[in-house]
């Protein structure tokens, strides 16, 4: 998308009332906004929920929007979202197995493309569900810092402003979040399709 | 020997512990500089945590890579989606979690506590006591009467020094008439001169009370029309105040007497209606006479009156600033 001048100029159309202008950053930054809250909920229903919320939060607070990264202002709304979601689930919890399942591709230039023969397509749907189980084993704050970061592909300074906590603490978070998922991975490696495993382990 | 050996594998040791430690960083580009440089060279030497940054590796490729699910929808904003829960959106808007509303809170709780603070230092160091006008204000009771009675007093002490002047027309006129001694006529100038009197009255008055003077007008009249009507008998009954007798000095006796009477007498009404009224006047009172009279006036029962309101203002204040703290930490609690 718009290169920074364009987002600039959508952003203060918005902050008009302009919502056609706001709707192009909703299609700009809508996949990356529910692929951090799908991450982060595992659930499509909460993940379109909170997305959902994240951005009309958004526009109703565009006016508040002071320059700066507007991915790293807008996923911040969206974590917000995504906690609250976290914070209703714990309320009512819903163990849904079934919104694991991934149904097509993502497009976009974050898709990696394994090929898509039916067995590839299917082994990326296992390779979904192990990592995404991974994730759900970790506490929340890690899984967000993570999803900041290998997801939304944002720098440690930009999680921290995101989250609201130091620099030292996204450092441990990221560490420790990596480190139990490498060591979930490892313990999976037989349910992971074989062309994911890692290769010289063992 | 052993020892040394030790001592090398502790911080060999205590090196895998730092470049482990920072491994995640490293791979997320997050480590520059020299400690970038020691971690590569730990690494070009130890398979061990070469061995872990590779399974760091695929752990973050597989994350990165991680098939994503498709979007399920658009999240594109409708109208109807921002005027259906207009009620809603408004409602967050100024619910207590909303940023504003909390700002406001905020600043509203700083500035209660801030007073109340002050309002407190202000009591213990006794501040109030000294300067605040509002006690000095607050009396009406014994106080007030009190501070009515000087005021009395001084309006009498101008009166009488005027009443020499008065008393003389009076004299002139009475001995004018004083061939025919008709107390009808010496009743009149009387009357008249009550009325002068009166109209002197209204003029000092305001000076130093500017509340008694719209009340000495309107009350006086009815007490010179006794005076009319009541006619002879009635309006010479009591005894003339010797004093202001004295003070006229050489007329007949029969008239100055009448005169003095009129002159001490008419005063002494007027004061009637300015110690009636002080539950309504009476506020103006004391600040415009107490300059007249401040040493004892002001001085004792607003004391203890100032301190009891003081406290009140303490307590009132305090439990504001309570209340208000409580509900800024719920909406700081609900802020996003």
């Amino acid at each position: 998308m718009p290169p920074g001048a364009d987002e600039q100029a959508l952003i203060a159309s918005a902050q008009q009332g302009d919502l056609d202008a706001f709707n192009q950053l909703v299609i700009h930054y809508q996949t990356l906004a529910y692929h951090v809250a799908y991450r982060i909920l595992s659930d499509a229903d909460a993940s379109a929920d909170a997305t959902q919320d994240a951005f009309l939060r958004a526009y109703q607070a565009i006016g508040q929007y002071r320059g700066g990264s507007f991915k790293a202002w807008l996923l911040r709304i969206v974590t917000n979202t995504c906690y609250d979601q976290l914070r209703a689930k714990k309320r009512r919890p819903t163990a849904s197995l079934e919104a694991l399942l991934v149904t097509d591709p993502a497009p976009g230039p974050s898709f990696v493309d394994w090929g898509e023969s039916p067995e590839a397509y299917t082994e990326r749907q296992e390779l979904s569900r192990a990592i995404q189980a991974g994730l759900n084993t970790l506490p929340s704050d890690q899984r967000v810092a993570l999803a900041l970061c290998d997801v939304a592909g944002m720098n440690y300074q930009e999680i921290a402003e995101v989250t609201r906590v130091s620099l030292g603490t996204v450092k441990s978070r990221i560490s420790r979040a990596r480190a139990k998922l490498r060591d979930y991975l490892l313990g999976q490696q037989e349910l992971l399709p074989a062309r994911y495993r890692l290769r010289d382990g063992t | 020997m052993i020892a040394m050996l030790d001592f090398v594998r502790r911080r060999i040791q205590s090196e895998h512990e730092q470049v482990r430690a920072v491994l995640s960083a490293y791979i997320d580009g997050e480590v520059t500089g020299k400690d970038r440089r020691r971690v590569e060279a730990h690494l070009a030497d130890c398979d061990a945590c070469a061995e872990a940054l590779r399974a760091l590796q695929y752990t973050k490729a597989l994350v990165v890579g991680a098939p994503r699910p498709r979007i399920p929808r658009s999240f594109v904003v409708r109208r109807a989606d921002l005027e259906e829960p207009a009620g809603a959106a408004t409602r967050r808007r100024f619910a207590l979690g909303s940023k504003l509303a909390y700002a406001y809170l905020r600043g509203a709780t700083a500035v209660v506590a801030v007073a109340f603070a002050l309002l407190v230092a202000g009591d213990l160091t006794g501040q109030f006591g000294l300067g605040s006008r509002a006690p000095a204000r607050a009396p009406l009771g014994e106080a007030g009467v009190a501070e009515q009675e000087k005021d009395v007093e001084v309006t009498k002490e101008v009166e009488v020094l005027e009443a020499p002047v008065a008393i003389q027309e009076t004299v002139k006129e009475t001995v004018a008439v004083e061939g025919t001694p008709q107390a009808v006529e010496k009743e009149v100038t009387k009357v008249v001169e009550a009325e002068k009197v009166v109209e002197r009255e209204v003029e000092l008055a305001p000076t130093p009370s500017p509340v008694p003077a719209e009340a000495l007008p309107t009350t006086l009249p009815p007490a010179v029309e006794r005076e009319q009507e009541g006619v002879q008998p009635l309006a010479v009954p009591e005894a003339p105040s010797v004093e202001s007798a004295d003070a006229t000095g050489p007329p007949p006796a029969e008239a100055t007497a009448e005169e003095a009477y009129s002159v001490a007498e008419s005063p002494t009404p007027a004061p009637a209606p300015t110690t009636t009224p002080p539950s309504t006047p009476l506020p103006p009172g004391p600040t415009s006479t107490a300059p007249a009279t401040p040493v004892v006036v002001t001085a004792r029962p607003p004391v203890r009156r100032g301190l009891t309101a003081v406290r009140v203002a303490e307590i009132g204040l305090g439990v504001l600033a309570l209340a208000l703290l409580l509900v800024t930490l719920v909406a700081r609690r609900q802020q996003p």
